[in-house]
């Protein structure tokens, strides 16, 4: 069994969760990697992802586990000659069981990128710094409002272009592009902005790498 | 990514559509001589379930001289979008706005996508008449089965490829990139695309076109690593290609006329085909393509040839267009219980024998009885109707056949599951090039009115009965039998805001109607019967399949007389002599097997 870290950049941000893990398994399936499938009707290969990603924003630290009999150095080698544009392994281990990523992670850190120069960026610390943040977005066609202060870890502007989250993922969730779009109607950005997450943490604060990965990577 | 097209990706559905870096997208290479753009009137995930135009896009693209790109019908919200931020249609690979192409070439599989070309053309910045394009124009092409019948896009379309594209496409590709190191005007440009073998060039082309054939597939180029499209398409298959054409000969199947002669791969070529299909795409599933799969010869060969590898990789095998006689065969490629599918097409024998579909009662229920013995417990059956000389008995046939299936499933079935039966009618649209090319279609009180019987025939079965939309029937009759008038209606149905035709929210008949009446063309002319005095809009076209055949079909089909299967001999359809290479020699068991 692998434990696998992936990327998810540019074009790919677009592609939905499910496809993106069609496109690993096919990635698997086209190096002829020893996979194991479920039993039944319709087998399947045993492949499990961590939660979805929005469409959009991209990401240097997805996890999905693989029931495959390979060795991580070689499997990575060669499934990365083999992924779209976009999707690469960066780190691959062995495992004997499946961590479940989904499970354990607590916190996600986003980087919000401006493409242009915010002279009042520090205002987003200080909205975020109110007793409440309320949000307000569309889902499954209604609209919804939602005080998500409490998922919001901490939010720093580095300088005026950069704005660092650390965000609740996981069980309790909050996207953060929503975050970001109300943090840019508050604080009157108008420029675009990309959102990148960059790492993510167990419910102590842990780094998932360091728990799937050891020290490694 | 550019910022923009990240902004406007984020405003649609489904992005994923239009942000390109599918895998195994080739090298797209810069500035060679000839840029090509590959179009396809209908949404991501249809277009990546066609064949063709893989098949010319990588062939295009192993040509030094050439970049081929791709560009499908964006869905109406990322129409909208363009339009708004007056942004052009763009190719998926480079986003390059499609003006910037030398040739733009569309592939036209349904008549109910028409509109889209026009919509697509628009969104390009495109003028819609091919007379008002200038030197800088793209030259816009079309090719597929229903180029087969060009006359009603003459207005629109610089040039028809009619018939197999490998070799016309090729030559078309090496005259245009003649012609711009000769800087040729385009009229001259265009000239010289007249005399490709397959080209009908509107205003250029005198008398008659032949449809291009290859004579061989087995040399032909075929593309086993493909896009991989970043949704999943409706198809999503490995797709093999066995062979083309088909020889049974029913009477109201335009396919089965217009890729004549049957031209096989042999099995050996097509077990290297599918091992680069599995090692080059990863798709859990390979289809045997082709008009009738069980008639290739060596198919037994071939599925025991591929089988292994496929089961090694957790590949399926399918098989479409089983016929009823051949089921066994299915269940030896999947070994799996899934649905199974019958299309007896008519009721009853007599009608069955009209429109030539041999297939007995006793094929369908030998096929049943052999599917619920191995566990089967879900049948899907397919019908038309308004075949020529239908009556109520036929429609009644039907339910008498779902009662026999039914009976049969009683009487043998090893599953204890209850039968799940769904029955699905479309409507009989009379196709050029068919020996029903003369028919009429009943008139749209009479789809209804039988839609109803065959509902309430099926109600006290407890079957699903699902039928197509009889108004898009008649608009495709008259797109699929138009004269030049159509380019008109056409035009008009477009700007009245026609567009995705094929898909039921969009399909509006009204405004078809009133494009109609807006022409002064009356719809009757092209639903109505043809006359076999008057020269036919199409006859334009040589397709091999000689008039004295089709109608010869036509009077044995009134007298419900069959003809076989040309596998057990020649029905002098005329091919033989108007393709004579590609007739010869192409039996991929060499009549051994």
């Amino acid at each position: 069994m692998l434990i696998c870290k992936y990327t998810r950049r540019g074009n790919a941000a677009f592609v939905p969760h499910l496809d993106t893990l069609r496109a690993v398994t096919m990635g698997i399936r086209r190096i002829g990697a020893a996979a194991e499938y479920s039993e039944g009707f319709n087998p399947h290969m045993k492949i499990f992802f961590g939660q979805p990603l929005p469409i959009g924003t991209e990401s240097d630290c997805e996890y999905f586990c693989a029931y495959v009999n390979e060795k991580a150095d070689d499997f990575v080698k060669k499934l990365n000659r083999s992924l779209p544009h976009g999707v690469r392994i960066c780190a691959a281990a062995n495992v004997d069981k499946d961590p479940n990523v989904a499970k354990i992670m607590c916190f996600a850190d986003y980087t919000v990128t401006m493409r242009g120069s915010v002279p009042n960026i520090k205002d987003a610390e200080t909205v975020c710094g109110l007793g409440e943040c309320v949000i307000e977005y569309v889902s499954k066609g209604e609209t919804k409002r939602k005080d998500v202060k409490p998922l919001v870890s901490s939010v720093k502007a580095l300088d005026d272009r950069t704005i660092k989250m650390r965000l609740c993922c996981g069980n309790k969730n909050l996207r953060a592009d929503r975050l970001a779009g109300y943090l840019a109607e508050k604080c009157g950005i108008n420029c675009g902005y990309d959102i990148l997450k960059t790492n993510m943490y167990d419910c102590d604060g842990n780094d998932l790498d360091k728990i799937l990965f050891g020290s490694g990577i | 990514m550019k910022p923009e097209l990240k902004d406007l990706l984020m405003k649609v559905d489904k992005p994923a559509r239009y942000c390109g870096g599918e895998f195994n997208t080739p090298e797209i290479k810069n500035g060679v001589p000839l840029r090509f753009l590959m179009c396809f009137p209908d949404v991501y995930e249809v277009a990546h379930s066609n064949l063709g135009i893989k098949i010319l896009y990588y062939m295009l693209n192993r040509r030094a001289d050439t970049a081929c790109e791709s560009c499908y019908m964006p869905w109406a919200d990322m129409a909208g979008e363009l339009k708004k931020r007056g942004l052009p249609l763009f190719s998926q690979e480079t986003q390059t706005p499609i003006s910037g192409f030398d040739i733009v070439g569309f592939s036209l599989q349904y008549e109910m996508s028409y509109t889209n070309v026009l919509a697509m053309l628009e969104l390009g910045g495109i003028p819609l008449k091919r007379t008002e394009r200038d030197e800088r124009a793209p030259i816009v092409v079309a090719g597929g089965p229903c180029v087969i019948n060009p006359m009603p896009l003459t207005d629109f379309i610089d040039v028809f490829s009619i018939g197999d594209g490998e070799d016309a496409i090729n030559a078309l590709a090496d005259v245009v990139v003649r012609a711009k190191k000769e800087k040729l005007t385009r009229m001259r440009t265009l000239q010289r695309i007249a005399g490709i073998d397959g080209m009908f060039v509107p205003g250029i082309s005198n008398g008659k076109v032949r449809r291009a054939v290859i004579d061989s597939l087995e040399t032909a180029f075929f593309p086993t690593k493909v896009q991989i499209p970043n949704i999943e398409a409706v198809f999503q298959r490995a797709v093999l290609e066995i062979f083309r054409g088909c020889t049974r000969g029913c009477r109201f199947c335009q396919a089965g006329m217009i890729y004549r002669p049957v031209r096989e791969r042999t099995p050996e070529t097509l077990k290297r085909y599918a091992e680069e299909l599995i090692n080059h795409n990863g798709f859990d599933e390979i289809t045997l393509s082709s008009l009738s799969t069980c008639d290739y010869p060596c198919l037994r060969e071939l599925l025991a040839d591929i089988k292994p590898l496929c089961d090694a990789r957790h590949v399926n095998i399918s098989l479409p267009s089983t016929r009823v006689d051949s089921f066994e065969a299915e269940f030896v490629a999947s070994g799996r219980l899934s649905s199974m599918t019958f299309a007896p097409e008519a009721g009853t024998q007599r009608l069955r024998d009209v429109i030539n579909k041999n297939v007995t009662e006793e094929d369908i229920l030998t096929s049943c009885r052999y599917a619920f013995e191995k566990g089967y417990h879900s049948v899907k059956l397919y019908f038309m109707i308004g075949l020529p000389t239908e009556t109520d008995e036929d429609i009644c046939g039907i339910a008498d056949v779902v009662k026999k299936i039914k009976y049969c499933y009683k009487t043998c079935a090893a599953s204890r599951k209850p039968l799940s039966v769904s029955v699905s009618t479309s409507t009989f649209v009379p196709k050029p090039f068919t020996p029903f090319q003369w028919e009429p279609q009943i008139s749209l009180d009479e789809i209804s009115r039988k839609q109803n019987l065959l509902k309430s025939l099926l109600r006290p079965l407890s079957v699903k009965y699902s039928y197509h939309d009889g108004k898009t029937s008649r608009i495709e009759a008259t797109l699929a039998r138009g004269d030049e008038r159509m380019n008109a209606v056409l035009e008009a149905a477009y700007k009245s805001g026609c567009i995705f035709d094929s898909w039921t929210e969009f399909f509006d008949y009204d405004k078809w109607t009133a494009a109609f009446d807006a022409c002064g063309v009356d719809m009757e002319d092209y639903c109505g019967e043809q006359s076999y005095r008057s020269t036919l809009a199409w006859e334009r076209i040589e397709t091999g399949i000689s008039r004295e055949f089709l109608e010869r079909e036509r009077e044995k089909s009134r007298r419900g007389e069959l003809t076989a299967d040309c596998r057990k001999g020649c029905n002098n359809c005329g091919i033989n002599k108007e393709y004579p290479s590609a007739f010869r020699k192409n039996c991929a068991g060499e009549n051994k097997c």
